[in-house]
């Protein structure tokens, strides 16, 4: 019947039309997913820290035998400033940034019989030996050992931590090794010592007399030490001695006067709470005071105001007061 | 087998009306087309530049200082000395009195403009041949509760004017040319479309942010929006707005000035009695003056000496020759 | 080759790519990834996203112009869309088969014409009305059109089940008010079981749509009357239930061409024919129009009564959506934002935020492997209607032509001090200050003070660092919300205070 076959052909051309169109769509998404935009990630500045130099330029200690013959560097000495030392150490870099951070140099050794033991060297100038102490003091590490030839150092199983002069030291070890604890501690000497050559203005604490100072006993009072008001940012150290705990305390400030203000407050707020003057020959220019079975004596020097306390013997306080005056008035930088 | 063919003619009307509306979609669809997602929103905001309702200055009669405790005499006088009400309005001009309406307090308290100064200041546009006196401000507090409570809104009953309670059709956004904080931000914009001339009254209070409230900071209910976001930089936004604004004349009202638990007062112990009225042509310089009687210096208000650098006033009230008068009560 | 041969062809098509497209809209360039696959395709095609946009928007945002071909192939060619693309409806269509297939009785009743088939005609009323309204226009219509329904059920339901169990995605996706999305798709799939393409007939809009604009199509299914024997078995699988064997209703017609094969007579057939036998226009009432109108005028400033504001709700949006005001009238609710997103941030909002929000991408940092990420842009790239604008990474971060304009800020996080760890319980933490990614960080820490054990002079603990956010610097991504310890929304939380989308609030 022609009919039906003029049906059933026209029905066919319909659904090929449909298929074919079906098959061209297909191809066009086939092509599209070919082609797409790729944001443009180079705009984020990724800067490699190794090509953009410090702003100061500190002088390279991170030579080839810093870690001595068994180890060789592993990779060139990365120079970070305060815009960048966020790629380098990320969060940790605001308690660097709060306290005067001026530049870092970092190197990696790895050792020559292993490669995957390696000591990485963070060489930090803070510009000022408070600052240095400041970031020192302010992430120790649990598990340490104080280090006993440097008056602000300790290390764990895996690193060194030192605060010399205006600059501060950390090395990391990839692994708990005894081997390269050594390697690491005779590297962070030879940095040491030449972080004590560089010029570096007297710091407070490093006036605190060695004998019989309690191993990392050092603290900043922020504000109202000891209960008087005014009495801000002093510096403590503690002392054993005979059976007792005695504090040595300083305060760093602008001028003499100002030592001298503190010094005149500190003493009137002793008195006034019912503080006994007692007289002390000892110490010229010095005030002592006993309150409550604790005697403070307290002195200045230059731009300095100074004192101990506690609750040992006279006898005792004194020899500490002198011995602390003569560190101050005698060798400026007794660090070692 | 017959089929109904359709008719040629059915078939052609068909396929026209087919082609036409197929055509109509396609030419809509070009026309409102927009790749760029950017445009699509609508235009951000009307910038503008100064919205200028001042008139001419004169010498020596630029701001006018009257003491006295009636303060329907006093305004009386202060506009006197400068001219006269008919020196600012013409007769047929529409007048915009924008007062201190910001909270729904009692006169007494002094944190709002008072009613029987609305009440003078809009007789006399009226006696100046004002064909129409409008009231308006964007109170902090509820807008009815505040017109209400102020007495303001019978005092506007009593003298004829009209009072414009906001709304939100009656913000527009807008961003003024070379600023930095009104840009695209709503502002009470429709009262000001229809007036020929601003009048300005303000009443002169303590402020812990911006130190003090007078006529300059008056101008903030004009803003619409979340405008506390402005009390982070309120010295810019108060010198934005006098950029914005140029009355015509303004009317600082000190008889009873607040000087603690400012702006809002609330006992009698904050208010001292100043009796004193003061009109000018300058609003810098109008302001300093209220400064002095809250025992401080222009130097001590920001926003005065930022205006005064953009030359919108002077702080230097004296050197404008002010005219004093008495008023015995 | 029969035409049902093809059009069943076609159904499994799209469907296929349609499951495809949704599949790969995952960040990445590989082949089963994103790359350049168009995979708002059907959104595109969509002419209801672009006729409801041009209302609320008044113009007509690029990619939608795709809308027009549909538009013009259904002006000449009749409903082709609901019986050859629409995915939703050859589910449909499969879900009434495996319901109804093998019934051999009372098929003509069960596809009778039903007056109630009008009720799509008003629900799309309703939704261009409410697209409409001016200052109150409001976008509604991705609750009902089915594809972006679909989508996002697929998007944001569907794949993720399939993903998870068949270990496909490396860390399972989560979406919130997934029993919504759930229900109201089950619901709509069920139906089929009560009456064949259920959805299709009486509520789809865009078949409506379609159903209004196909009243001149030239190709049409014509009954010829002289050789029709009345037997009525046409009407016995027709899927639009618009009756051939009487008087066709165009508009109900969606070409599944069940009738030509159902013919034992060849009387029906789709060609040029005298337009006696059909009905053109949908029968509607005035009434009812009216009702609609009514109801879309109403309803509206009815859902914006409650006063809810994006200031009063934590109605966080992804980085480069637009204006409040202007959002509602361009987001379809279809959740290709929710896909692509790779932390799998991006949630759809439930009714906490109102009706009209139902189904909007809002930010949860607590969902997801980490909040906004730092360099991804992929959000707005997807969005088909730029509710969400496509932003360059420059733009976001604020950096090159955009350094003086600074990075798009999200929002801003706040810390809980009655909730952190440092704060509260002197306990150091820092994990939020450690992963703030922008530089400088955003979060600082500054040593606690606390009281010394003896005595009362306070000392400076410098263990105990406390968190602080620089509201200026902080983009409002939310990874330190995510990566807080502390349950719930967590110890530091972002707001929508200073998000860039809408004024500043630090100057």
């Amino acid at each position: 019947m022609p009919y039906k076959s003029s049906r059933n052909q026209s029905h066919t051309i319909i659904s090929y039309i449909i298929v074919i169109a079906l098959v061209v769509v297909f191809i066009a998404i086939l092509i599209k997913q070919k082609h797409y935009y790729v944001s443009d990630a180079s705009i984020a500045e990724k800067n490699v820290a190794a090509n953009r130099p410090a702003t100061s330029q500190p002088p390279s200690w991170l030579s080839e035998q810093l870690f001595g013959d068994d180890f060789k560097p592993a990779n060139n000495v990365e120079n970070y400033n305060a815009d960048n030392l966020y790629e380098k150490i990320d969060g940790k870099a605001d308690l660097y940034l709060q306290n005067g951070f001026v530049s870092l140099q970092c190197k990696r050794y790895s050792s020559k019989s292993s490669e995957q033991n390696w000591a990485e060297v963070y060489v930090y100038d803070m510009a000022k030996t408070k600052n240095a102490f400041a970031v020192y003091s302010g992430q120790k590490r649990t598990g340490r050992k104080s280090l006993d030839w440097a008056q602000f150092g300790y290390k764990t199983t895996d690193s060194i931590y030192i605060a010399a002069g205006n600059f501060y030291f950390e090395i990391i070890l990839s692994a708990d090794s005894n081997e390269l604890l050594h390697s690491a501690e005779a590297g962070a000497k030879q940095l040491a010592a030449l972080a004590s050559k560089v010029p570096c203005e007297p710091f407070a604490i490093g006036f605190f007399p060695q004998d019989n100072l309690a191993a990392d006993s050092y603290r900043l009072i922020g504000k109202d030490a000891f209960g008087c008001e005014g009495m801000d940012n002093i510096f403590t150290a503690i002392y054993h001695i005979d059976g007792n705990d005695l504090t040595a305390y300083i305060a760093d400030m602008n001028d003499d006067n100002s030592a001298n203000i503190l010094f005149e407050k500190y003493h009137k707020f002793l008195i006034e709470n019912g503080g006994k003057e007692l007289a002390n020959t000892a110490l010229p220019d010095s005030k002592a005071v006993e309150l409550f079975g604790t005697t403070d004596i307290l002195f200045c020097y230059k731009n300095y105001f100074a004192g101990v306390r506690g609750s040992g013997t006279v006898g005792d306080l004194t020899n500490l007061a002198i011995s602390f005056k003569n560190s101050l008035s005698g060798t400026k930088n007794d660090r070692k | 087998m017959t089929e109904n063919k359709i008719s040629r003619r059915d078939f052609f009307i068909r396929c026209t009306k087919a082609g036409l509306s197929t055509a109509a979609a396609a030419v809509l669809a070009g026309l409102l087309y927009e790749s760029d997602p950017a445009k699509i929103s609508p235009q951000s905001s009307n910038i503008i530049e100064a919205m200028n309702f001042s008139v001419l200055p004169v010498a020596g009669k630029a701001i006018s200082i009257v003491t006295g405790s009636n303060r329907q005499a006093t305004v009386t006088k202060a506009v006197e000395l400068l001219g006269g009400m008919q020196r600012f309005i013409k007769p047929g001009d529409n007048v915009l009195l924008k007062p201190n309406v910001g909270f729904s307090l009692p006169p007494r308290v002094c944190a709002t403009s008072h009613p029987e100064l609305i009440e003078q200041v809009a007789k006399l546009c009226f006696q100046a041949g004002a064909k129409k006196v409008f009231i308006t401000d964007n109170p902090i507090n509820d807008p009815k509760s505040c017109f209400e409570l102020t007495q303001i809104a019978s005092a506007a009953k009593k003298c004829g004017a009209e009072i414009i309670l906001p709304r939100q059709d009656h913000f527009k956004q807008v961003t003024l040319k070379g600023a930095e904080l009104i840009k695209n931000w709503p502002i009470l914009y429709e009262p000001l479309r229809k007036v020929d001339k601003v009048i300005g009254l303000a009443v002169v209070k303590d402020h812990r942010r911006s130190i003090a409230s007078m006529l300059m900071k008056n101008w903030y209910g004009l803003l619409g929006g979340n405008r506390s976001i402005f009390h982070q930089d309120i010295d810019k936004i108060i010198v934005e707005l006098a950029v914005l604004i140029k009355p015509t004349l303004v009317i600082l009202d000190a008889t009873q000035i607040m000087v603690s638990n400012g702006p809002t007062g609330g006992s009698e112990s904050d208010l001292k009695r100043t009796d004193t009225m003061i009109a000018s042509c300058d609003q810098v310089a109008a302001d300093s003056f209220g400064a002095s009687l809250l025992g401080l210096k222009p130097d001590d208000l920001p926003y005065l000496v930022k205006a005064e650098k953009l030359g919108l006033g002077t702080t230097d009230y004296q050197s404008l020759k002010p005219l004093y008068a008495e008023v015995k009560a | 080759m029969k035409i049902t041969t093809a059009r069943r062809i076609s159904q499994v098509f799209f469907f296929a790519l349609f499951i495809w497209l949704c599949a790969v809209t995952t960040v990445g360039e590989k082949f089963w990834q994103l790359r350049g696959w168009p995979v708002n395709f059907f959104l595109n095609l969509d002419p209801i996203n672009a006729i409801a946009t041009i209302l609320s928007t008044h113009k007509l945002y690029g990619p939608l112009l795709w809308s027009l071909v549909a538009i013009i192939l259904t002006i000449l060619f009749g409903r082709f869309f609901c019986g050859f693309v629409c995915p939703f409806g050859a589910l449909h269509q499969l879900v009434s088969h495996l319901a109804h297939g093998r019934k051999k009785t009372d098929l003509i009743a069960l596809h009778k014409y039903s007056k109630a088939q009008n009720i799509k005609y008003y629900i799309l009323f309703v939704i261009l009305i409410m697209a409409a309204l001016g200052r109150y226009s409001s976008l509604q219509s991705g609750l009902l059109d089915p594809i972006p329904l679909f989508t996002r059920t697929i998007n944001l339901l569907i794949l993720p089940i399939i993903g998870d169990s068949a270990k496909i995605m490396t860390s399972g996706r989560f979406y919130q008010i997934s029993l919504l999305t759930l229900s109201v798709f089950l619901i709509f799939v069920l139906l089929n079981f009560y009456k064949p393409r259920f959805f299709c007939i009486f509520i789809c809009p865009l078949g409506a749509l379609f159903g209004i604009i196909n009243r001149f199509s030239i190709l049409r299914i014509n009954r010829n009357l002289s050789t029709c024997t009345d037997c009525k078995l046409c009407n016995s699988h027709c899927q639009g239930s618009c009756e051939p064997a009487e008087t066709l209703k165009l508009s109900e017609c969606i070409l599944c061409f069940n009738c030509l094969d159902d013919c034992k007579f060849d009387a029906i057939d789709y060609n040029t024919t005298n337009s006696q036998t059909s009905q053109v226009a949908p029968d509607l009432s005035r009434r009812g129009i009216l009702a609609a109108a009514f109801t879309g005028l109403l309803a509206l400033p009815a859902f914006r009564l409650s006063g809810i504001s994006a200031r009063d709700n934590n109605l966080v949006r992804p980085p480069g959506a637009i204006g409040e005001k202007e959002f509602i009238k361009r987001c379809l609710k279809c959740g290709q934002c929710m896909k692509l997103c790779p932390t799998n941030v991006i949630q759809p909002a439930g009714l906490e935020y109102g009706l009209e929000n139902l189904w909007t991408p809002v930010m949860n940092n607590r969902i997801g492997t980490s909040g906004c990420q730092l360099d991804c842009v992929a959000c707005g790239y997807i969005c088909p209607t730029s509710a969400i604008r496509p932003l360059t990474l420059a733009e976001k971060l604020g950096k090159g032509d955009f350094s003086g304009i600074g990075p798009v800020k999200i929002g801003t996080a706040y810390v809980d001090r009655s909730k952190c760890l440092a704060w509260a319980l002197g306990t150091p933490c820092l994990v939020c200050q450690e992963n703030c990614p922008v530089s400088p960080k955003a979060i600082y820490a500054k040593p606690a003070i606390v009281l010394a054990k003896q005595g009362s002079q306070p000392q400076i603990d410098t263990e105990l660092l406390q968190p602080y956010v620089d509201a200026k610097l902080c983009i409002g991504c939310g990874i330190c919300q995510h990566e807080c310890p502390i349950g719930s929304k967590g110890a530091i939380i972002v707001t929508p205070d200073g998000q860039s989308r809408e004024n500043r609030l630090y100057l």
